[in-house]
């Protein structure tokens, strides 16, 4: 493919960048461009969004709503089944726990990720397919059926009732995502770049540092967010690796509150939203570097 | 097009001569060195260990019938008509899942990278579904699914539909009742892996095309869809993997039912290695699973090959 | 750099104080002793907030009344517990205590995992003390016959309906199956979304299933002498069609696939009247309509007048044996079943007491879900229907193997006498095979 620029994301029509050139006189037929190109974008995500929030709603609807109520406004509102969860099941700890884990998980798998998918974009090495492929390899046996051994090795190591143990697994289950992904944005920035760097003197890392590592950023968001949150949502390990209920995460504190005897779908509903809460808010946060614009200026023609 | 070449030094080939020949070669192999090292501790011996058990009788209910039984689980596995129906399932499952959220993703990302009012909350919200937990998101759509509990019923009463009626459990719904949970989760993965993809292309791509005349079809087909096609191939393929092993909704909103057909193979694994411990016959699953997904991705990745592969 | 400054340090501190936290507790909290104290871990698979409660305070109980011996409270998700109690044995982390179900005993003792408590039980003179039903019914769970757990209390089957309906609708309590299939059938009203009856056509069907149909046909055990199932017995069968009749009926059409959380979802939403099941879920139905809307019942005798009565499965605590405290671990073990704490145990929990002398107390006769089985057991016909939980193919036969057949039965592809003799074989083989050792 060509060699690329960096520069502002993708816009069919590009108010900003027509007002940096000579104003160009609209003509009516413009204008009707103008908006059905809008119907045609606003249309189908209104329909999105709708699909996507109408399951949040029900969420916030039984977490908010008295139990046997059946308006389907959350009126008169009520905040018992938040005392229910909060309370009753000593959600404050398993908060923190994620936290650690899928904070821990976020860095280790976001660090293997860029020292590995450098290595897939830019090198050229025998038992790079053999990597690949075994890399694959491990997605194909699902967890469930290697929780004896698993447990064992962690026992071997001493990291037995250690969130540690589930950093570990829930980083290298993501591993093979993470690195080829990782190495799908890598690849996406030209080598002419760095290759500038080194003329100019750079070692390989330190052009990477300056020159890769900031072209990175949404690759980066996109790779550490999927790690954070498949992390965060991690049940099966958390629950049959830990042994003290100081240790356990919020999955499975969800899960208390399911059960044959139990099913308080308010109160669920409640912890529901407060296991969500924060991951939403990550997004809310991280979503900006996904499209941010690249600042030019990193090549000199 | 006119596009805009930086010229090229003969020289840079590497960087600065500071390291000595020997190091330089081994580079890549200490790049993916954290990789492969933890790989090989934490995956190889447990994946090994289901290929150890495959030959097994293994049933923790009745252990006195333990012991080696050579091939005789992938027997009983030939003449087992649900392993068959289980199958076709799961490639029915698979297919659809993937070929859906796929289509819808690509639509949401090239949507969602337009430049609109609001846009930075849209995008929070639309990526949102894939931060809930697997499960919330089972229990949410079982909730939107009940007929009293969900939505079902508010549709009944301005007159669309019965009462008492569930997607979930009608013949013919359920499969895409099923479908459509899942897909309110696999959506966002594609549209943010896409999205991200989508801002290292340059934008002078689009506007030299613009005074080329071409239209949005034609830019999407030359510009856009080469550039994000090697993500692309590969995020599928790894999506594909996760669907075919992920039961958590299937387990939950149906069970594999009603009347079994809705399970896929891993389903069929976790009943039977788990709710019934039939380690052995479960483990025998498993490695058939196994062998088809890396036959498949063998032949998914030599078919998708491009000619432009490694630089 | 990517990060700004102040954002990169943030990130650093919040990690850094969580990794502190995190890494607190590096070692395992093993049962040993500190200051001679000993540490026993107890395992719980039924977690429901209410009920986590309850324990733990019958636990601070138990402390006070025994300083030096310390338990360590862990909960388990009611849905995998299973699968995390395997794990465990096979890598040899056991706890002390757990507390299993009847149904989960077989499958513990075969992996050998549960200590025998026969001599413990008898030296501490509890044969007396205990109800010799559920002390029965206890040793029944097992493939050997012995007792791995503690008959503490029980559960059984009832049949709840919403009070307020059936006064609205003029109905009185039902007494005789016809009763209930007239309520049924007058509740049900489908253009408003309304039904009588919630049936179970998911997973757990079959509990229900024998709730409904092995009274009704009066049959008393699940299989005879000679090993063979009286699933197929024509009693039994024709009970089971005129079950199986209210589905689609009297029933949501989505029942087909409902298991319990559907159908408790459905009960405390008014969409259906009645509901079968055991006793233990009384506190969820009160919780989520009120007590003045919730009656219970107990399945009705037959038309020969014999009162089967189901679902009197023994709920306790066992031991493993691997624990390195069984001394400790059965002074426990005796708490649950002593007068202080069966009282207790028993009371916050809805279930019956194995205790005697609490069996008398006042209070049992309050919860009407409670005072429905307690007094079903006073018609001296009455007979307690065992479920075969020894066997280890139980689980793998009416679960796995049955259900499907069971959505056929209901969607019109398999009639009920195909499909009861089908499994019936199945249950006999089984049967047979266990009878034989």
């Amino acid at each position: 493919m060509t060699s690329l620029l960096p520069t502002a994301p993708l816009t069919p029509v590009q108010p900003e960048a027509a007002s940096k050139q000579a104003p160009r006189p609209l003509s009516a037929l413009k204008k009707r461009e103008r908006r059905t190109d809008r119907i045609l974008t606003y249309a189908p995500l209104t329909l999105f969004l709708i699909f996507t929030l109408v399951p949040f709603y029900w969420m916030l609807l039984f977490a908010f709503r008295p139990a046997g109520s059946t308006s389907l406004v959350p009126w008169p509102i009520t905040f018992d089944h938040f005392a229910t969860v909060w309370n009753g099941s000593g959600f404050g700890i398993y908060f923190q726990n994620s936290l650690f884990v899928a904070g821990m998980s976020l860095l280790t798998s976001t660090v293997i990720a860029l020292l590995g998918g450098y290595a897939l974009a830019r090198f050229r090495f025998r038992g790079k397919t053999l990597f690949l492929v075994a890399m694959l390899c491990t997605q194909f046996v699902p967890g469930a059926m290697m929780l004896i051994p698993l447990f064992e090795i962690f026992n071997a190591v001493g990291l037995t009732n250690n969130l540690w143990s589930l950093i570990i697994s829930d980083t290298v289950f993501h591993l093979p995502l993470s690195l080829i992904l990782m190495a799908g944005f890598i690849r996406n920035v030209p080598m002419e770049l760095e290759e500038a760097a080194w003329v100019d003197g750079c070692t390989r890392i330190r052009a990477f540092r300056l020159v890769v590592l900031p072209l990175l950023k949404p690759g980066i968001v996109a790779v550490g967010s999927f790690a954070f949150i498949s992390a965060w949502n991690n049940f099966l390990f958390a629950i049959m690796f830990m042994s003290s209920q100081s240790r356990f995460t919020v999955p499975v504190g969800l899960s208390y509150l399911l059960g044959e005897f139990g099913a308080d779908f308010g109160a669920l509903a409640a912890g529901g939203v407060v296991a969500i809460v924060p991951v939403v808010l990550l997004f809310a946060y991280v979503q900006k570097f996904l499209v941010q614009g690249l600042s030019a200026g990193a090549v000199k023609g | 097009m006119a596009v805009i070449t930086p010229t090229r030094s003969v020289r840079a080939k590497h960087p600065a001569p500071s390291r000595r020949a020997g190091i330089k070669s081994l580079y890549p192999y200490f790049l993916i060195g954290p990789a492969a090292i933890l790989t090989l501790v934490f995956l190889v011996y447990p994946v090994g260990s289901v290929f150890y058990y495959s030959l097994q009788h293994s049933n923790v209910t009745q252990p006195w019938n333990d012991g080696f039984a050579g091939l005789d689980n992938f027997i009983a596995m030939g003449a087992d008509p649900l392993f068959w129906r289980s199958l076709a399932f799961t490639g029915q499952w698979v297919a659809v899942e993937v070929g859906l959220q796929f289509i819808f993703g690509l639509a949401l990302a090239l949507l969602i990278n337009k430049t609109f009012i609001g846009r930075g909350i849209a995008r929070a919200l639309v990526f949102s579904p894939w931060a809930v937990s697997g499960i919330l998101t089972t229990t949410i759509w079982i909730l939107i699914y009940n007929p009293s509990t969900g939505i079902g019923r508010y549709f009944a009463d301005i007159g669309i539909g019965e009462y008492g009626v569930s997607l979930l459990s009608g013949s013919g719904t359920t499969f895409w009742a099923v479908v459509l949970a899942e897909m309110w989760k696999g959506i966002p993965f594609f549209a943010i892996l896409i999205l991200a993809d989508l801002q290292s292309v340059s934008l002078e791509l689009y506007e030299s095309a613009d005074v080329d005349g071409a239209g949005t079809i034609r830019k999407f087909v030359s510009i856009t869809w080469p550039h994000i096609r090697q993500a692309i191939i590969i995020a599928t393929l790894l999506r594909a993997v996760w669907e075919f092993n992920n039961v958590d909704l299937l387990y939950t909103l149906t069970g594999g039912g009603p009347a079994s057909s809705t399970t896929t193979l891993p389903l069929y694994v976790a009943q039977t290695a788990i709710h019934d411990r039939d380690f052995g016959y479960g483990s025998a699953l498993t490695v058939v699973a196994f062998l088809i997904l890396t036959f498949f991705s063998l032949v998914y990745l030599r078919i998708t090959k491009s000619k432009e592969d490694d630089k | 750099m990517i990060f700004s400054r102040k954002s990169a340090v943030a990130l650093a501190a919040i990690l850094a104080s969580t990794m502190a936290l995190g890494a607190c507790g590096t070692g395992a909290d093993a049962g040993s002793s500190e200051n001679g104290e000993v540490v026993l871990e107890l395992w719980d698979t039924d977690t429901r907030p209410e009920r986590t409660e309850n324990l733990k305070t019958l636990i601070s109980m138990f402390e006070a009344k025994n300083p030096g011996i310390k338990v360590n409270y862990l909960g388990l998700p009611t849905d995998s517990y299973m699968q995390k109690i395997s794990t465990a044995i096979a890598t040899k982390a056991t706890p002390d205590i757990i507390t299993p179900k009847a149904s989960d005993i077989s499958a513990l003792v075969a992996q050998g995992a549960l200590a025998p408590l026969d001599g413990d039980f008898k030296n501490g003179g509890w044969e007396d003390k205990i109800s010799p039903a559920m002390t029965k019914s206890s040793r029944a769970a097992a493939p050997d016959g012995k007792l791995y757990l503690t008959p503490a209390t029980s559960l059984a089957d009832v049949i709840y309906y919403r009070s307020d309906l059936f006064k609205d609708a003029g109905l009185s309590a039902p007494t005789t199956w016809d009763d209930f299939y007239a309520a049924a059938q007058k509740l049900t009203d489908k253009q408003s979304g309304k039904f009588g009856y919630t049936f179970r056509g998911g997973s757990g069907f079959f509990s229900q299933f024998v709730e409904m149909v092995y009274p009704q046909a009066g049959v008393e055990s699940v299989f005879r002498a000679d090993g063979t199932s009286t699933l197929d017995d024509p009693a039994v069968v024709e009970a089971a069609e005129k079950y199986a009749a209210l589905y689609g009926k009297d029933t949501a059409a989505s029942d087909l696939t409902a298991d319990f959380k559907t159908m408790v979802a459905q009960f405390g939403a008014g969409g259906a009247a009645m509901l079968s099941h055991s006793i233990g879920s009384y506190p969820n139905h009160v919780a989520a309509l009120g007590a003045d809307k919730v009656g219970a019942v107990v399945p009705f005798p037959a038309k020969s007048g014999k009162s089967v009565l189901t679902g009197r499965m023994t709920t306790g605590f066992s031991m493993f044996q691997a624990s390195a405290h069984k001394e400790a671990a059965w002074k426990f073990l005796q708490y649950t079943m002593s007068v202080e704490g069966n009282s207790f145990w028993a009371q916050k929990s809805g279930y019956l007491p194995g205790n005697k002398e609490v069996a008398k107390e006042s209070w049992v006769t309050q919860n009407p879900a409670m005072q429905a089985s307690m007094t079903a057991l006073e018609n001296k016909d009455a007979v307690l229907l065992e479920q075969p939980y020894y066997l280890p193919e139980f689980n793998s036969i009416t679960a796995t193997e049955m259900l499907p057949e069971w959505q056929k039965v209901l969607q019109g592809q398999l009639s009920m006498k195909d499909f009861l003799t089908a499994s019936a074989a199945k249950l006999t083989k089984a049967q047979q095979k266990y009878m034989k050792k």
